[in-house]
């Protein structure tokens, strides 16, 4: 296959790293900023709209939107590179003046993100020219743009470093125990706690139900266990934790209880709520 | 709330844009409280949904839903107060509504000249059978009307999110026993703030994805803009453009057919990505 | 004119970030953070992570497991954190992630050893897997006597079961 766009000589003798960050200390004024769109899903430039917006205002440490790259000093990318997009974004790259900085907004601009690995996009923007700021995002919270711009004029610490962990003693985390004498019923308990309320609510409701299992002097104890589920939904405030855990003592405890102990059917029926 | 600042920014009136976004920022809150993320939700699964809402996350959006009705309402009103905005915005790209008809045309392009056309009224499903809501048409077919539609639209789509608050029913999240047969497919059609989107799905042999196609809006709507931009000066042509709301990513959708001979090659996947990336070489040249 | 007058009544609406902290709301699902000490090298994460951002593969030498996740890649869907068995891997609600001019420092990295075969000496599983399921099953049953056939690869345990059972049959069903 043809290689890829190869970077002219006098462009890139121009544009070496100290270069760049002399160029980036010594600002004085308002820096330009240049907008290209390379086939992007255009969430990434809905998310440079709203950093515009008075909430999160950019203008204060001298953000300027221009309309002609000649005028840019920085040129932000957004999209992984189509067929069609190539080309204007190599002529906006050779007419912007030197030192020049490139910054890369989003999943799809790093590394193609989930389109990395399909037919009609090249991957990412660094594929084509040389990118200096990466941010990553589906798309980026605009603080995390203004954190970018705040890490490329000085003002903040980049906190994103590459972590290594390389030594495995083999030895596995503690394996949970139960209060039971099995450990299907806190399995049960679990899978039921996320079918109800999903996977972020679901493990809160899962610590507040054992925490009322091990209030109780034994877990077994059909009537203590009864009394403190019933304070629980006095006093929860909240209706829909009350309601879900009324569901889990009278469907999965019960029925436990059922097996271990062999409730009469009238006396689980006297045991629900 | 977009497409309204963007219009006024392209009739040179800053200070309204800038007062929308900020309004819109607002929206944007509520949906990172119901869903986890500003723009992407990722709630939707096959058999429910993946996150719960409890009463501490109602209370907070109720009380952003109020903050934007009324905060947006003032906004409008202080829109149309601007007598050189208005009249700019009025006689401008004007459709006739045979011409709407004839490329059947979707959403509030459609709703601004008369035609009373919201997939949500016409083929509801689900809860949108037990909500009351009505559909906002006004006549006239100019920038005007249609902005003044989706400023309506706002005030139909709060009062949906409140009554869907209020009257949620209680039960699981997750349905265990949804199983979908191999190859079955399904045809689903949805309304978007730009029109109705429809998507046609087949599902393989381990529950994942097998064949997906999407019409989106702009596909139908972007043809009428030549009888849109007629008879109107150069200046109010992006204007036009950003009224009918286009979505340039939706249209990259098109696929080629040769009907006339009647065969057929097997392409192998490095031969498909060198030709979509350099047009050299084209596999599909004896056919 | 109207438009001023909403707009003086708004004031000054500016949040003060980056000059001083910022937490989006609760639930936020912002980056994932790895916990080491908890992972057990199964690759359920790998399998549920829609854009391959999460990759597992084999050194050179072969004898360790290599876990690498790429910020880059990733869509903060959350499902990672949804499979992980022991919690290993969870999103918080960061959000400080830009990178300037080093690309790798965008990775995170995790080696396991990896733990062979006792017959045909290939590596198939990691050894905290092995151990973990260990200690799991001895917790539930503290009288368990260690299966003389554990440590096998799943190819050489097929072969061993075809054995033990065509000496099973030719004895005439008796042990």
């Amino acid at each position: 296959m043809k290689p890829l766009y190869e970077i002219p000589e006098e462009i890139s003798r121009e544009n070496t790293v100290e270069k760049k960050l002399k160029h980036l200390a010594s600002i004085k004024r308002s820096f330009f900023v240049y907008r290209v769109d390379a086939g992007s899903c255009n969430g990434c430039d809905i998310e440079i709209f709203s950093v515009i917006s008075p909430w999160w205002d950019p203008e204060r440490l001298g953000f300027k939107l221009v309309a002609s790259p000649r005028h840019a000093d920085i040129l932000v990318c957004t999209g992984s590179v189509t067929r069609m997009m190539r080309y204007p974004l190599i002529r906006a790259y050779e007419a912007m003046p030197d030192p020049k900085i490139v910054v890369a907004v989003g999943a799809c601009g790093c590394t193609g993100g989930i389109f990395h690995d399909t037919y009609a996009t090249w991957s990412g923007i660094d594929s084509h020219i040389p990118v200096d700021m990466f941010i990553p995002g589906c798309p980026p919270h605009p603080a995390t743009i203004l954190d970018g711009f705040g890490v490329a004029l000085g003002i903040l610490q980049q906190k994103l470093k590459h972590q290594s962990y390389t030594d495995d003693s083999g030895k596995p985390p503690a394996p949970v125990k139960s209060i039971f004498k099995n450990l299907q019923v806190e399995r049960d308990l679990n899978i039921n706690c996320r079918e109800l309320m999903g996977y972020i609510h679901g493990r809160k409701l899962y610590d507040r139900c054992m925490q009322i299992l091990t209030h109780a002097t034994k877990p077994d104890d059909i009537s203590e266990v009864r009394e403190g589920v019933e304070n629980f939904i006095k006093q929860e405030e909240d209706p829909r934790y009350g309601e879900c855990m009324r569901v889990l003592y009278n469907g999965v405890y019960l029925n436990w209880m059922d097996k271990f102990y062999g409730l009469k059917k009238a006396g689980k029926e006297l045991y629900q709520i | 709330m977009l497409n309204i600042g963007l219009a006024a920014e392209l009739t040179g009136n800053v200070t309204a844009f800038l007062q929308m976004f900020k309004i819109r920022e607002i929206a944007m809150e509520l949906a990172q409280y119901m869903t986890g993320g500003r723009k992407t939700y990722g709630m939707i699964m096959v058999g429910g949904v993946r996150r719960d809402i409890t009463a501490k996350e109602r209370k907070i959006m109720l009380d952003l839903v109020k903050k934007i009705e009324t905060q947006f309402k003032e906004c409008w009103e202080a829109v149309l107060d601007a007598p050189n905005l208005v009249s700019r915005w009025k006689h401008a790209g004007v459709l006739d509504p045979q011409v709407a008809r004839d490329f059947s045309v979707v959403g509030p392009n459609a709703r601004g000249c008369g035609i009373r056309r919201d997939s949500r009224y016409d083929h509801a499903f689900d809860w949108y059978k037990k909500v009351e809501f009505e559909v906002p048409v006004e006549s006239g077919g100019d920038v005007l009307s249609r902005e003044t539609v989706r400023a309506r639209e706002l005030f139909q789509a709060t009062s949906i999110i409140r009554q869907s608050l209020e009257l949620m029913p209680e039960g699981p999240l997750i349905n265990k026993e949804a199983f979908v047969k191999p190859y079955a497919f399904a045809i689903g059609n949805d309304e978007a703030p730009r029109g109705s989107n429809i998507h046609f799905t087949m599902h393989g042999t381990s529950q994942k994805v097998f064949r997906w196609r999407v019409r989106a809006a702009t596909y139908n709507n972007w043809p009428s803009l030549r009888f849109q931009l007629r008879g109107n000066s150069i200046s109010d042509a992006p204007l036009i453009v950003c009224s009918l709301d286009p979505c340039y990513s939706c249209t990259e959708r098109i696929t080629v057919v040769n009907v006339k001979s009647g065969r057929s090659k097997i392409i192998d996947k490095e031969q498909l990505k060198n030709y979509a990336k350099t047009l050299k070489d084209s596999p599909i040249k004896e056919l | 004119m109207k438009l001023l007058e909403f707009a003086n009544k708004g004031g000054n609406s500016t949040l003060p970030y980056p000059f001083e902290p910022y937490t989006p709301g609760e639930d936020y699902r912002g980056k994932p953070e790895y916990d080491f000490e908890k992972c057990l090298g199964c690759g359920a994460c790998a399998v549920a992570c829609p854009s391959n951002a999460i990759s597992l593969k084999q050194n050179s030498e072969k004898d360790l497991l290599i876990w690498e996740l790429n910020y880059g890649r990733c869509i903060f869907c959350g499902r990672c954190d949804e499979v992980c068995p022991t919690g290993a891997i969870r999103l918080s609600q960061e959000f400080q992630m830009a990178v300037l001019f080093n690309k790798e420092d965008l990775k995170v990295r995790g080696e396991f050893k990896l733990k062979k075969c006792k017959k045909c000496k290939r590596p198939f599983t990691t050894e905290r897997l092995f151990n973990y399921q260990n200690e799991v099953l001895n917790s539930l049953n503290p009288s368990r006597k260690t299966d003389p056939d554990s440590g096998i690869c799943p190819e050489c345990k097929q072969k061993q079961a075809v054995e033990n059972s065509a000496k099973y049959f030719h004895m005439g069903g008796k042990k």
